[in-house]
């Protein structure tokens, strides 16, 4: 291959890079706005422009709209919004991270049990609250899925080290089998509290989201922080994707990475599910379909990843909230069934590339 | 003067509180009988209104509520029976009494999951919620300015649902009309418990609540409000031994209890009495072969609401129906 061909083929990848990224932000605006506007309660689009742009410009909009619509939109659909998300470009990146480091096309960002020890946390919160009432608060459930999650993947990492090295292989191992025993306690107590089952089952489906600016302004620097780490390390992640070996002999301090990028991934996977209960596919299907679309490279794969988690999560949340007004679908029904079709036929058309 | 006063306020205490009341307790007493006493402020029906509700949280309105949002079918059972249910603008999925509730707006309450945005769009001026309401429900409602007041203890018994009517009615300004109902359920109340005083046996009764899996079916325990029910009409619960208020038992611990009398509160789910008679193992169990199996309506007697004193009287006469001829 001559020269000249392959730094033309790079700046093709390159320019086409960053189309992808202004398409994906243009969609995830396009959704969101999409989303602010519907809701089981009918307001007009231009209603909730004008409610939005009363709040943001300086010249005073007289309000022809009730105090109620306002609050609806601001209060209730608004930091909804948000938060999903959050939430996707969370799940999302995630996925992107443990992908790369198991180097298996199938990890989720719950593999080593962020997701059940959120719902365990969250069920010995409740169970805890009901004995304790000064435990009472509006955080309490969150706090409660965010420390189970962290802690049980810190046991997972101390069970999977042998040596000096945590193998990817031991890691899995112990994390599905420390998922395992959180869900089966996690069932336990739920037979045993009698109850507030109600409350628990929503957050486990993935239904329950919490509303109000309060979550947002608490995830997204989370977000934030966790993605710029991500990223940093997404060069890293790319030569791991050749065996650790390798990596190593390339420059990579192998262990390091792989604590940096578990702990972050599980940093924003935890407070992701913390607030929206643990919402599945995401994870595993966004960072496929932006494979599939824009290669495997990591520092494309995470934002692109983001975007699209984010307009995913925010399509499947409209979706929910819409089909059987005023009632609402769990979110993790959702993104089940609409997201596994649409991969399905991702997959159909790159059947014959090799894509991971 | 004064000690003989206290006297006499002791003596109705007392007789009120061991539940045979020969004399029934003047109307104006129920307020001060149990231990979550809501404090009120107003008397008259146009100022500001000021109550502590179950949680300990002080609510005040401003005016006579007019716009009213129930989340729990107990409390839109209590509204409409005092007189509040033209002032109800909005119910939750779950209420189904009385028939003019059910033409109303729904909020929700699948799993404690209400519907925010349609509960703003009713712009209500109180929200009335239960004790199984969640926290993070009631700070939501807060965090958007509504009113919310827990009208609803969290642990039932039928002191304490009273007092829940009581202070729906100071709440709502119908304190008359909800002293008036109280009393009548309390006369009604004592009534059946002289009854079933006279009872001469205590059959042992099976309630069954959940039998999806007819070999280890839900039944009652102790600390469950409906196994005490069982227990003050003169019955007595074979699974009062249990170690949680809602256990699963085996059917090997029903036949060797061999109760008397079967409860099915599962009824309104498909279960009919023909359906209990054809079990594999239940044929020899003293209930099926006297076919002293019945249904009953659950909502009267898990609804802490106005026809819980129905509900007591319901089962009564399942247990004892030879003195309720």
């Amino acid at each position: 291959m001559k020269q000249a061909d392959i730094s033309e083929q790079y700046v093709w990848r390159q320019a086409w890079s960053w189309l992808w990224f202004v398409i994906g932000l243009a969609i995830v605006v396009l959704i969101g706005i999409f989303s602010i506007a519907m809701g089981s309660v009918s307001i007009p689009p231009l209603t909730t422009f004008r409610i939005i742009a009363a709040q943001i410009v300086s010249t005073p909009i007289v309000p022809d709209w009730a105090p109620s619509t306002a609050a609806i939109v601001l209060d209730i659909r608004l930091p909804r919004v948000l938060l999903i998300a959050i939430t996707g470009a969370a799940l999302a990146s995630s996925g992107v991270a443990y992908q790369g480091i198991f180097r298996n096309p199938l990890a989720d960002p719950y593999l080593i049990g962020v997701a059940a020890g959120a719902g365990f946390g969250a069920i010995c919160m409740v169970v805890l609250r009901m004995r304790y009432p000064m435990l009472i608060g509006q955080f309490s459930l969150p706090i409660g899925a965010f420390v189970g999650a962290l802690a049980t993947v810190a046991i997972v990492y101390v069970l999977g080290r042998v040596g000096t090295t945590t193998p990817t292989s031991t890691l899995l191992l112990a994390g599905v089998a420390l998922s395992t025993l959180a869900t089966s306690l996690s069932t336990f107590v739920l037979m045993r509290a009698g109850q507030q089952l109600g409350l628990v089952t929503a957050f486990l489906l993935g239904s329950y989201t919490s509303t109000g600016w309060a979550p947002v302004t608490i995830t997204w620097p989370i977000m934030a922080v966790g993605f710029v780490i991500l990223m940093v390390m997404a060069r890293s992640l790319n030569l791991l994707l050749f065996d650790e070996e390798q990596a190593r002999q390339l420059g990579v301090a192998v262990e390091r990475a792989k604590f940096i990028v578990i702990i972050t991934a599980t940093l924003i996977t935890a407070a992701a599910v913390a607030f929206s209960g643990p919402i599945g596919f995401v994870g595993l299907i966004v960072p496929h379909s932006v494979r599939l679309v824009a290669g495997g490279d990591n520092r494309r794969l995470l934002p692109l990843s983001a975007l699209g988690g984010a307009s995913f999560l925010m399509l499947a949340d409209l979706l929910s909230r819409v089909l059987v007004a005023p009632e609402e679908l769990p979110l993790g029904v959702v993104t089940a069934l609409a997201g596994v079709p649409f991969f399905l036929v991702l997959l159909r058309r790159a059947k014959n590339a090799a894509f991971f | 003067m004064k000690r003989l006063i206290i006297l006499l306020w002791s003596l109705a205490l007392l007789l009120s509180a061991c539940g045979n009341a020969v004399v029934t307790p003047p109307p104006a007493t129920p307020t001060n009988l149990s231990a979550t006493v809501a404090a009120v402020v107003t008397p008259n029906a146009s100022g500001p209104i000021s109550i502590i509700d179950v949680a300990g949280r002080p609510v005040t309105l401003d005016a006579l509520p007019q716009r009213i949002v129930s989340l729990a079918p107990s409390n839109t059972e209590i509204l409409f029976a005092i007189g509040a249910g033209s002032r109800v603008v909005g119910v939750d999925d779950f209420t189904n009494y009385p028939p003019e509730a059910t033409s109303l707006p729904r909020i929700g309450n699948s799993g404690n999951n209400y519907n925010m945005e349609q509960i703003v769009a009713l712009e209500p001026d109180l929200v009335l919620a239960s004790g199984i309401t969640a926290p993070e429900v009631i700070a939501q409602l807060e965090s958007l300015n509504l009113k919310v007041a827990q009208v609803n203890a969290p642990i039932t018994t039928f002191d304490t649902i009273f007092n829940d009517i009581l202070l729906t009615g100071q709440i709502t300004g119908q304190t008359a009309e909800a002293e008036q109902l109280v009393a009548s359920m309390r006369q009604h109340y004592d009534s059946i418990l002289k009854t079933v005083s006279q009872a001469t046996t205590k059959p042992r009764v099976y309630w069954e609540i959940d039998a999806t899996d007819i070999t280890k079916p839900y039944s009652v325990g102790p600390g469950n409000f409906v196994g005490e029910q069982i227990g003050l009409v003169g019955g007595f619960n074979i699974f009062n031994d249990a170690s949680t208020p809602y256990p699963q038992v085996s059917l090997e611990q029903i036949v060797a209890a061999d109760p008397e009398v079967i409860i099915l509160a599962d009824a309104a789910y498909g279960i009919t009495v023909e359906s209990v008679m054809e079990r594999p193992g239940w044929d020899v169990i003293s209930a099926v072969k006297n076919k002293r199996i019945y249904p009953i309506n659950d909502d009267l007697v898990t609804r802490p609401g106005p026809r819980i004193v129905e509900g007591l009287e319901a089962v009564a006469k399942l247990v004892h129906p030879e003195l309720f001829e």
